[in-house]
């Protein structure tokens, strides 16, 4: 269903480079305290330090996944949501990994997640540059852009499904299990994706509410 | 072929392999949750709801099940339970296939070869050094055969096990993470024009892992017994 096409890649790949700085116009773009190059920096250093492996490989295995899910759930919006609860079933387990290895500063308002998750999350574990972007004014929303999509790589979606497929949805709901576990119930969801033909891919993350502190069931037994 | 020049002319483009730990893992989980005990509900079953400390699961979120895991029952025995296992697990393998055939043009240096007829043992070598080092960032420690057509490879410390080496039962055997890597190499051995089929263990430890190949056609005269020998025994 998702055939590699293979003449994406060199296209796509010119925007990986530190795109970051270059598209910072939003004047309101509040960095929540932190020094945004500090932050890209803190990103690389994670991923440089953390063991590779060829997108390619992680590409197609993400298509496999897509695919599989196709072939068990037919509609595209029962695929998205299965997707998402992947992505949360990740993320949920992600963020410890995130928190161990990456050296972030601590998420203390929403504002600071959009740009941990951003500058530093999407660096290290996808080692492309992200934005924060498009804060609601009372900061219960944030969008984050980002020019490259290494899943996304080989991928023609079929006409029948390019409306109502968010192919990379697993990454709203990464987002979701990682924030849930910080404190933030969010609700993320695709709004702009390259596959569809928009400039860039956003994810609008909106702040349900903030949890509180309580101690944790133990989740894995 | 454009392919080629991006994997071996363009710097290749890496990603951190928790992204693809984690997608294996739920790969694997997406498709044996039906095969584990329901009271092992953890978090990459569709059944069972994510039970986490303060938030209550909002009804969007909540999965359905596919098709393929209402024909499973849990509570079976026997060879029920052994054919829903390997049902389960051939839908990994299925998935490992699929990427293994597309990712073999893209291996490094097995561009080369596409057109060209490659002889098996040259197609085993380049699966244990070139694939070997794509995939998991070293080479096979041992690769033998009987020259019938059969081929063990052996890797002590193979990539995809470091972190189930303390796997508790309830989410299942360490084999079953062999099991998309066995489709891999399948995929990969097929699309050098050798049709196979690939059995991965996990034996003797977790980070060590066996992969059994046996080749359909094999290329040595006398191939009586193994070429005919079915999957999954």
């Amino acid at each position: 269903m998702f055939e590699p096409s293979g003449e994406r890649a060199s296209t796509s790949q010119s925007g990986r480079s530190s795109s970051a700085t270059s598209v910072k116009t939003q004047d309101t773009l509040p960095s929540a305290g932190f020094n945004v190059a500090a932050l890209a920096k803190i990103g690389e250093q994670a991923f440089q330090r953390g063991e590779l492996v060829s997108a390619e490989l992680v590409a197609l295995t993400y298509g496999a996944l897509v695919r599989q899910l196709f072939l068990d759930y037919q509609a595209p919006e029962d695929v998205n949501e299965e997707l998402e609860r992947i992505g949360y079933n990740i993320g949920l387990r992600l963020v410890d990994d995130f928190l161990a290895r990456s050296a972030a500063p601590p998420c203390r308002s929403f504002q600071a997640t959009a740009e941990i998750v951003a500058r530093v999350a999407f660096r290290m574990y996808l080692g492309v540059s992200a934005r924060p972007a498009n804060f609601a004014a009372d900061n219960t929303a944030y969008s984050i852009l980002f020019d490259t999509n290494p899943l996304a790589e080989f991928v023609e979606v079929p006409d029948a499904v390019a409306n109502t497929l968010w192919y990379s949805n697993i990454f709203c709901g990464v987002i979701r299990g990682a924030l849930e576990m910080v404190q933030f119930s969010v609700r993320a969801s695709f709004t702009r994706d390259m596959l569809r033909g928009d400039e860039c891919n956003e994810i609008r993350v909106c702040l349900l509410r903030e949890l509180e502190e309580t101690v944790p069931l133990d989740k894995e037994t | 072929m454009n392919a080629q020049a991006t994997s071996e002319g363009a710097p290749v483009v890496l990603l951190d392999s928790a992204v693809l730990d984690f997608l294996l893992m739920e790969l694997v989980a997406e498709n044996t949750a039906s095969l584990l005990p329901a009271s092992a509900a953890g978090f990459g079953k569709p059944d069972a709801p994510v039970r986490h400390g303060s938030v209550p699961a909002p009804l969007w979120q909540r999965p359905r099940k596919p098709q393929h895991l209402h024909t499973t029952s849990e509570n079976d025995q026997g060879t029920e339970a052994l054919t829903t296992e390997t049902l389960a697990l051939a839908r990994v393998e299925e998935a490992g296939f699929y990427v293994g055939e597309r990712l073999g043009p893209r291996v490094p240096r097995v561009g080369a070869l596409a057109g060209n007829p490659v002889s098996e043992l040259d197609a085993l070598k380049v699966l244990c050094r070139d694939l070997w080092r794509t995939v998991f960032g070293k080479q096979v420690d041992s690769l033998k055969t009987n020259h019938r057509g059969v081929y063990v490879i052996f890797d002590a410390s193979f990539r995809w096990l470091r972190h189930v080496q303390e796997l508790p039962e309830s989410v299942g055997a360490p084999s079953w993470y062999c099991v998309f890597p066995a489709g891999l190499i399948r995929g990969f051995l097929a699309q050098l024009g050798h049709p196979c089929t690939v059995q991965g263990v996990c034996e003797p430890a977790p980070p060590s892992a066996v992969f059994t190949v046996r080749m359909h056609s094999s290329s040595a005269p006398d191939s009586e017994t193994v070429a005919s020998e079915p999957r999954q025994t």
